[in-house]
């Protein structure tokens, strides 16, 4: 062996006595998934899309994150639910989640199904139907017990009778931290005095719209202002930044707007994974990405992008940031 | 013309604003507070694997409320969001007696940040209705709330699935919000 693989093998060993209670990994989450049963959700066992990622360690069963939400509306004193790759997990814990696996929890949980009764399934059609029957099925099975042996065998009234919106759906790989520095040579939409400019950013198609403090009566504003979005995939989303003309008694007037696919911005390998406790140096981006009408200016570690701004086609000013991705590894 | 005009008026006595994070383990019903508040609404949650952020009207006061998820993974990101927040809303899941310990540790984490330092605290012992729920005063122990210095705080029990006692905390939060000004 030579050093460096003696190195890699101490790291691993480290790694592996690690002292629980501490993340999975890899290697022992594909452990669980491979469990009998635990290919797709306990308890709607027919979406694939829904990967179980989580876990109700009280009765050994995975689970897709909208059953993870029923289970979690039943209190932890019912059932615990842990994530499979974002909590810490204890050693026992672990180990009882190789003891059971959905297919023998649901032999148990679930022999004593009504007669001609289908597991709940979203099909896309109607979500809210699906989730109404989830939060039923959840509630009869693991609440109540009902379909066990000594079970009523009948399902239990949905808690649920408001909204069946669902919220804080949004997964993310990370979290994108938007420095907006300035603006140069905006156009000037108001008549009587210069424009009094704000940035607004949003990702495409997503649910979150962020924005900074209005300047008041300038053409060259400067924020220094750090916004942050939620992202989703760094390969296909989207950024969307405009600047915007606050006036006080109509509509806000878009001055110009950009829009920057994530994935131009290459990031490069973080060599600064010690010392948690500080705010350490983030991974950053955007050192070699090529745009259209992106002119990239300074240098490490945070390279500033200025983009141009349009409105219709027409150059509308241009804008400078620094866009820094944080991922959840 | 009268539309316009209480558009205008809106925009000219415009409310105060507050940046208000919310925290707290997973599970300890953050996002079902955040939207109790917001739709006054129970809604269907799945587990925060990010953040949602609302803002909440209340008492002519603008809440800015960030709720993140808890997950352990997730709470490495907390300090991202520690700048600039007036107000910390710390929830705690009342019943969950295993792990009153971790809560305590998190939160007082949480409180040595220098970016917080001028934060005030709003603990919500949630979670009221489950049974051998902890009250308000064994919360306020068990996070051992009465060593905090030089912070002003508060415990409010709550049951974030009827609205129980969330708008008392907002209360204090407005008071002692708007008395810093």
């Amino acid at each position: 062996m030579d050093p460096s693989e003696v190195q890699l093998q101490e790291i691993e060993d480290k790694e592996f006595k690690k002292e629980w209670p501490r993340l999975l990994t890899e290697a022992e989450v594909k452990k669980i998934i491979d469990m009998p049963g635990n290919q797709t959700c306990a308890d709607c066992g027919h979406a694939t899309s829904l990967l179980p990622t989580w876990a109700s360690i009280s009765f050994g069963v995975v689970l897709c994150s909208h059953a993870a939400g029923r289970h979690r509306s039943l209190g932890a004193h019912i059932s615990r639910v842990f994530s499979l790759t974002l909590d810490k997990w204890d050693r026992e814990n672990y180990e009882r989640m190789l003891k059971t696996g959905n297919d023998l929890a649901n032999s148990e949980l679930e022999c004593k199904l009504p007669e001609g009764f289908t597991k709940p399934c979203e099909t896309g059609d109607n979500f809210a139907e699906f989730m109404v029957a989830l939060d039923k099925f959840v509630r009869s099975k693991y609440q109540e017990k009902a379909f066990t042996r000594s079970g009523s065998g009948k399902l239990v009234e949905s808690a649920q009778t408001k909204s069946m919106a669902t919220i804080g759906s949004m997964q993310f790989s990370g979290v994108l931290l938007i420095k907006v520095k300035s603006a140069r040579q905006l156009i000037c939409l108001d008549v009587t005095s210069q424009s009094d400019p704000y940035v607004a950013a949003e990702m495409e198609g997503g649910q979150q719209k962020v924005r900074t403090k209005t300047v008041k009566d300038c053409a060259n504003p400067v924020w220094d202002e750090v916004l942050m979005l939620n992202v989703r995939n760094f390969r296909s989303d989207v950024l969307r930044l405009a600047v915007w003309d606050a006036d006080t008694l109509s509509e806000d007037d878009k001055i110009g707007h950009c829009e920057i696919p994530l994935r131009h911005l290459l990031r490069r390998a973080s060599n600064d994974e010690h010392d948690e406790g500080h705010v350490r140096r983030m991974p950053d981006v955007a050192t070699t990405g090529v745009f259209d009408d992106l002119i990239l200016t300074g240098g490490d570690p945070h390279p500033c992008i200025c983009v141009r701004l349009f409105q219709r086609n027409t150059p509308r000013g241009f804008l400078s940031v620094e866009l820094t991705y944080q991922p959840l590894e | 013309m009268g539309l316009l005009f209480s558009k205008i008026w809106a925009r000219m006595v415009s409310s105060k604003e507050m940046r208000i994070l919310m925290l707290g383990l997973d599970a300890a019903g953050k996002t079902t507070i955040l939207y109790r508040l917001k739709l006054a609404e129970v809604v269907t949650t799945i587990p925060t694997v990010g953040f949602n952020v609302e803002t909440v009207e209340y008492k002519n006061i603008k809440f800015n409320v960030w709720d993140v998820g808890g997950q352990d993974k997730i709470r490495k990101l907390w300090r991202f969001y520690y700048q600039g927040t007036d107000g910390l809303i710390f929830v705690v899941d009342s019943s969950d007696r295993d792990r009153i310990n971790d809560a305590k540790e998190e939160l007082q984490h949480l409180l040595q940040h220098d970016e917080l330092r001028d934060a005030v605290l709003l603990v919500l012992a949630n979670k009221q209705d489950l049974p051998y729920a902890m009250p308000a005063a064994e919360i306020v122990e068990k996070l051992e709330l009465k060593h905090l210095q030089n912070r002003a705080w508060y415990c409010q029990s709550t049951v974030a699935s009827t609205g129980d006692g969330l708008y008392e905390g907002l209360d204090w939060l407005s008071r002692t919000l708007s008395a810093r000004q």
